[in-house]
């Protein structure tokens, strides 16, 4: 086990996940994209704690697991309430913001 | 099995459970089993505080509601001293008897209401003793909250009488104005010395700069003074009488209504490092006892006499606090509880019988209801000071006290207040049990489980004066007897006043009106009730709307101007602005992304984040253990 | 070089193969299997960290209810037409230079902050991770944060029940 090579795996990850967000067009794989950062971050939570010697990285990514379910649960809803109203799953065409 | 927690625990966990189940059971509580259920509850809190009492030990119970290790207020204590022990005796046994009583009186209640009757009845006896054995400051604000919520509900029990949910949100209101000094008294001293608990409290806040700690015991004064009904926030005891009367006998006379006189005894340590606030609280008890007094002779409705006489013996105790006898305070508090449950059931009785509430209405009622008449007889003479009713005793310590250690002018202001007191009580009695004129109606003696209660009741009042010297023994007050004249003038100034009221209103020696037109301005404002309520309402019409006016011209003009002028740039601005919104939400990202790159930029290179897990957050040796170490505890 | 950390490095591929695989794939579903194979594989980093309870977290709430989560919602949705799982990218080079220089900007921070260096030398690499010590923490040091964590997972269960509940008569937006 070594710091650097997971520490960059997790940014890597992280990384990815930004753009899997930023670029993907259905709204779920915005969703998964989210899903790769959290998972991202809370490695590199574990690794930092494993390497510091504290359990407290191990005690906040545990919290931000429950975080997570909650933000997919209300997300997926968000996704099925813009999907039956909207009649789209493309984030592109969700657009009533345009100005 | 008789230990303190133990014993503590079984007096107050009993009602909470019937309120719980009650409360959240709903078949139960529409049930008739919901009443008996809070009556059970309540009695054994009652046998647990009686073995308290016989006990007496000392004790205390302190638990973390969050077990955490980083805030103090989370830690709940309840303790056990002298005055908690009797505190819990007098509410139990009270709360006891008006519940058995309310069977009766509430019997055409239907069931639903009856259990939601009883339901609040629960929730009142649990804050109730929770408050009395709180052990700090935090948690004593949260049961006299609820308390005062359990007042609220149950003055506004008959919710579809207008005049009871107007009177239930009053009380709430004028009693709430003085908890928000209560609030911020509190947090101010919390403030200053980061503990809520009552022992530390002690300890640290007399090392406070006096002008300070005055502030702050001045505003928790204040939150007493409202919910003790103190001059001149007063005014929501009398309509509070809406309620039902065995609430009006338990919350607004023995219990809820002398918290304040306890929480001025219970933080007297405090108190008595701030001379000034005592001798506020004397003025404020020694003109609330003759202002109630003066106030019940005019009333005709008789709960609201009762309610009057209520605030004026509270003013007692509340002066005799501030005078530095909390003892003698804590005694009056004990004897009154009883005689004033006792005077409410009586009238809750009459009520119960003939259905109306105005004295004029009775008459002769002692031919009729005999039991009635004799109970509230006891309750009038012990009210009034009479040898050897219990309210003698106390009465006497009051106003010997006051005489001895100086307080002249509160002193004649007491001694006025107990002729006034036997004037409007005998005043009462002859109108509505002796008279000539006979009732309408057809009244009938109560039930016997009413009736019980009372005699109960009646015999407390008649005893509860003689254990005085052991119960100044257990409450650690070195009684001393003053054998002299003084201790004669209360009992004679009280045979004075009833010998006037039966002049006035049985001999008909002289005409009320008559006497009434002599002292025709002071009739006058006491018929206004000081024009308390006016002056409250013109305050609240006069400057809160002139305020509100002026409020609504600035805004209209000068804020509406400012706004308008400044939207229309905007607008103008943002229609340039507009191309940039694209209504994709990824492209907003882009600017979440930048912030992120900043913070990064900033937390990592320009003010770079001290390490400290190590040092504060979390100490590796206190913390994590090697596994190995556990199983060796665990051996 | 030990087997161990051949073992490491091939655990550390995979999972970024597997997120690559998660933003390119042009099916949605196959995006969410690897979605569940890379949560996996950070189950085993999190088990190599000593961090076993995690790891049971990890692969119960995410790979398990997670996932699902969201393979049901694919295919409530989708109605199974091929067709239109189809998925593509919108503004992908933009969102690559980003993502790159976030990724690369992490690396350089850390790669010469002395701290990390220090730690990367010489991890404590304690095996405290047994679930007694991180629940003793939990319920003590940092039990109002777990409390209002529950508060927020009551709220995301009604929110999720009022948004994705179907009224009878639905309001165009």
């Amino acid at each position: 086990m070594s710091l650097y090579p997971t520490l960059w795996a997790a940014f890597l990850m992280f990384s990815l996940g930004l753009f899997g967000v930023l670029s993907r067009r259905h709204l779920v794989a915005i969703i998964m994209g989210i899903e790769l950062m959290f998972n991202a971050s809370n490695l590199a939570l574990v690794t930092i704690g494993w390497a510091y010697g504290v359990i407290t990285g191990q005690i906040i990514a545990l919290f931000a697991i429950a975080i997570t379910v909650s933000e997919v649960a209300v997300g997926l809803a968000l996704f099925l309430l813009v999907e039956r109203v909207r009649k789209t799953v493309y984030a592109d065409e969700t657009n009533l913001m345009k100005g | 099995m008789f230990d303190p927690q133990t014993l503590l625990l079984s007096v107050l966990l009993p009602p909470f459970i019937s309120f719980a189940l009650n409360g959240l059971i709903p078949p139960l509580r529409k049930s008739k089993y919901a009443a008996a259920l809070a009556i059970f509850s309540v009695f054994i809190s009652t046998l647990a505080s009686l073995i308290l009492l016989i006990k007496r030990p000392g004790g205390e119970l302190i638990f973390e509601w969050i077990p955490a290790k980083l805030f103090s207020p989370f830690l709940f204590g309840f303790f056990l001293d002298p005055f908690s022990i009797v505190m819990f005796f007098i509410v139990s046994l009270v709360a006891l008897i008006v519940q058995v009583y309310s069977l009766g009186y509430m019997s055409e209640e239907n069931p639903s209401g009856l259990g939601r009757y009883y339901t609040f009845h629960s929730l009142f006896a649990f804050s109730m003793l929770g408050f009395v054995a709180s052990s700090s400051l935090l948690q004593i604000y949260i049961f006299w909250e609820l308390v005062g919520l359990c007042s609220y509900l149950l003055i506004g029990f008959w919710y579809y009488k207008p005049e009871a949910s107007r009177a239930a949100v009053k009380a709430f209101w004028v009693t709430r104005f003085g908890d928000v000094g209560f609030a911020i008294g509190m947090v101010i001293l919390w403030g200053a010395t980061g503990t809520f608990f009552l022992s530390e409290l002690f300890v640290k806040a007399p090392e406070l700069p006096t002008a300070y700690l005055s502030l702050c015991m001045l505003l928790i004064f204040f939150g007493a003074m409202g919910k003790s009904a103190q001059f001149p926030l007063h005014v929501w005891l009398p309509d509070a009488m809406e309620g039902p009367t065995p609430v009006s006998a338990l919350i607004h006379a023995a219990t809820m209504v002398v918290a304040g006189v306890y929480l001025v005894i219970r933080l007297f340590p405090l108190f008595q490092f701030t001379p000034e606030v005592l001798s506020f609280v004397i003025w404020i008890g020694s003109i609330t006892a003759l202002i109630g007094a003066a106030l019940a002779l005019i009333q005709e409705d008789i709960k609201r006499i009762l309610a009057y006489s209520t605030v004026s013996q509270i003013g007692y105790m509340m002066a005799v606090a501030g005078a530095g006898a909390k003892s003698i305070a804590f005694f009056h508090l004990f004897t009154h509880a009883f005689f004033k449950a006792l005077l409410f059931l009586a009238a809750g009785s009459i009520i119960h019988a003939i259905s109306t509430n105005n004295i004029w209405q009775m008459g002769r009622l002692s031919k009729r209801m005999p039991q009635t008449t004799i109970l509230f007889l006891i309750g009038a003479l012990a009210l009034s000071g009479i040898f050897p009713f219990s309210g003698h005793f106390s009465k006497d310590e009051i106003l010997v006290w006051m005489h001895v250690k100086g307080f002249r002018i509160h002193f004649f202001i007491l001694l006025f207040t107990a002729f006034l007191t036997a004037l409007y009580m005998f005043r009462t009695f002859f109108i509505v049990f002796m008279g000539d004129k006979e009732a309408k109606q057809h009244p009938h003696e109560s039930p016997w489980v009413m009736t019980l209660p009372m005699w109960i009741l009646g015999l407390l009042a008649l005893i509860a004066g003689f254990p005085k010297e052991s119960l100044f023994k257990f409450l650690g007050h070195d009684s001393e007897s003053y054998h002299s004249y003084i201790a004669y003038l209360p009992l004679s100034v009280s045979i004075l006043g009833i010998m006037t009221a039966w002049s006035i209103y049985q001999m008909k020696l002289f005409k009320p009106s008559n006497v009434a037109e002599a002292l025709s301005p002071i009739t006058s404002a006491l018929e206004k009730k000081l024009w308390l309520d006016d002056i409250y309402e013109w305050f609240y019409r006069g400057i809160l709307d002139g305020l509100a006016y002026l409020c609504g011209w600035f805004d209209r003009y000068i804020v509406d101007g400012i706004v308008n002028a400044t939207s229309w740039y905007i607008k103008q601005a943002s229609s340039q602005l507009r191309e940039i919104q694209t209504g994709r939400i990824q492209d907003y990202l882009y600017g979440i992304i930048a912030a992120l790159l900043l913070l990064i930029w900033l937390s990592l290179g320009v003010f770079p984040v001290k390490d400290r897990i190590n040092e504060e957050i979390v100490k590796p040796k206190d913390h994590i253990q090697a596994p190995s170490q556990y199983l060796e505890g665990e051996k | 070089m030990k087997a161990e950390t051949i073992a490491f490095f091939i655990l550390c591929l995979g999972l970024v193969a597997s997120s690559i695989a998660v933003v390119i794939s042009k099916h949605l579903l196959r995006s969410a299997i690897f979605l569940a194979l890379s949560l996996l594989l950070t189950a085993i980093f999190y088990i190599s960290f000593g961090a076993e309870l995690l790891a049971g977290v990890q692969i119960l709430l995410y790979a398990g209810g997670v996932i699902t989560l969201i393979v049901f919602v694919i295919l409530l949705t989708e109605r199974i037409e091929m067709k239109k799982l189809e998925e593509t990218h919108r503004g992908a080079i933009p969102a690559l230079l980003a993502s790159s220089l976030v990724f690369f900007i992490l690396v350089y921070f850390t790669w010469t902050s002395p701290k990390v260096q220090s730690l990367a030398k010489s991890p404590s690499s304690s095996t405290f991770g047994i679930s007694k010590t991180l629940s003793e923490n939990l319920f003590q040091e940092w039990v109002l944060p777990f409390e209002v964590l529950s508060l927020l997972l009551l709220a995301a269960i009604i929110g999720a029940l009022v948004l994705a509940r179907r009224e009878r008569k639905e309001k165009e937006i």
